[in-house]
């Protein structure tokens, strides 16, 4: 594990006795103040921009409310949001710790509020759940009502203390045994083993493992996260389903960063499909949006046109009756699970052939 | 009862249960803490690890 993760796991760690020492009504401070702490020590630049957007974004939304300018505060306040993730995804200098997850959170809270979904949390409230150190580094991208339900609802329950222990246990085994060692070793020889091979083949085959490698390392990071807000006591949204059982690619991305596929239907393929009638439309900016939070790039603006094309092909082999008989299920399950492996372990060959090998 | 000792009950018998439960936890945490420096991570991990 990188040891700016490992140093937030261990910081999370360490807030678990915090939050069952502290009185009831200061323990999401306790855990803020942890949060913005353990950021602070890693990242200086990082632990500025959160407090900052945490604090802000929700004085902006009293304001709007005030001038009765709900729109323009969405517009601006998020734009500038985004703006702030471009810049930290361009400027490499400071080390830049949690982005990509906070900026989303707060997007959410920011439309939820403007859509009437959600009443402005005010500072307090929106710090609590914003500063929540579990889920810093690797998600998930928890919504604002489940969160403040769950801090509601806690209580010491020991079975539940246990089993977060556990997952968290089984998630760090998860992400340094088999993602890190196992994979890494794998990929590694079947480097070696592959030299003799085509180029697209032999790329084929690594993308295949880096993607179980993937699964493993964020999946692993994602029981930690789960695993560590269970022992506080908040049962937070699941990240990972088993994605690589899928039978067809809309279903994997149901199974794989849920958080994040829910977060870009709810806010992008949803609007983008009521706005223009085109579904088509609403999935390929979904997944252009999911790709360009990974990474702003030009591989990533093609990695989201290959998965929409999967997600399109997937919705017309639908229409296909299904077959009737049990062995022909079998069959039809076993190659919908294979062809979405295909089909992901294909992205990277495919884009790589497509474009000569360039896609900054 | 956690995940872990409801799966183990399935296959041991009772007593059989908690020091199982000991030696998976045990070999897990080894696990873990023995590959902890491993740098296995290559840079397409490491934007999900920091959460870039």
């Amino acid at each position: 594990m990188n040891p700016a993760v490992t140093i937030i796991v261990l910081a999370a760690l360490l807030t678990v006795p915090l939050a069952w020492a502290l009185p009831r009504q200061h323990v999401q401070d306790g855990i803020a103040v942890a949060t913005l702490v353990a950021v602070a020590f890693l990242s200086p630049a990082s632990a500025l921009w959160l407090a900052m957007a945490s604090t802000l974004t929700p004085l902006a939304m009293t304001l709007g409310e005030r001038l009765g300018q709900r729109g323009l505060t969405v517009l601006l306040v998020g734009g500038a949001l985004l703006v702030s993730l471009i810049v930290s995804r361009v400027w490499e200098g400071p080390l830049w710790i949690g982005g990509a997850y906070f900026i989303l959170r707060h997007l959410h809270v920011l439309i939820d509020w403007w859509m009437g979904r959600l009443e402005n949390p005010g500072v307090l409230r929106h710090v609590r759940y914003q500063l929540f150190l579990p889920v810093i580094v690797a998600g998930p991208i928890h919504r604002f009502a489940h969160f403040e339900r769950q801090v509601a609802r806690r209580r010491w329950d020991a079975p539940a203390f246990f089993t977060g222990a556990e997952r968290a246990l089984w998630g760090a085994a998860q992400a340094v045994i088999l993602g890190n060692w196992l994979m890494s070793r794998l990929i590694v020889r079947t480097v070696r083993k592959t030299t003799e091979w085509d180029a697209f083949t032999q790329s084929w085959a690594l993308s295949g493992l880096e993607w179980i490698k993937l699964y493993f390392t964020f999946a692993g990071l994602s029981s930690i996260a789960l695993g560590i807000a269970l022992m506080m006591g908040l049962r937070l949204e699941e990240n990972f389903n088993h994605p690589y059982v899928s039978r067809n690619l809309i279903e994997f991305w149901t199974r794989w960063h849920i958080t994040l596929s829910q977060w870009c239907r709810d806010y992008v393929f949803q609007p983008i499909t009521a706005l223009t009638r085109a579904p088509v439309l609403g999935v390929l900016a979904a997944m252009t949006a999911m790709g360009l939070w990974h990474e702003v790039s030009v591989y990533y603006i093609l990695w989201a046109v290959w998965q929409a094309t999967g997600i399109v092909l997937a919705r017309l082999a639908q229409r296909f009756p299904a077959p009737t008989t049990r062995a022909g299920r079998i069959g039809w399950m076993v190659a919908g699970t294979l062809s979405v492996f295909a089909w992901l372990s294909l992205t990277r060959p495919v884009i790589t052939l497509v474009t000569g090998g360039f896609a900054p | 009862m956690t995940p872990l000792s409801v799966f183990l009950s399935r296959f041991l018998p009772s007593r059989w249960v908690a020091p199982a439960m000991g030696v998976t936890y045990a070999l897990l945490l080894a696990g873990v803490v023995l590959l902890f420096g491993y740098e296995g991570a290559g840079p397409e991990i490491l934007y999900i690890d920091l959460g870039r």
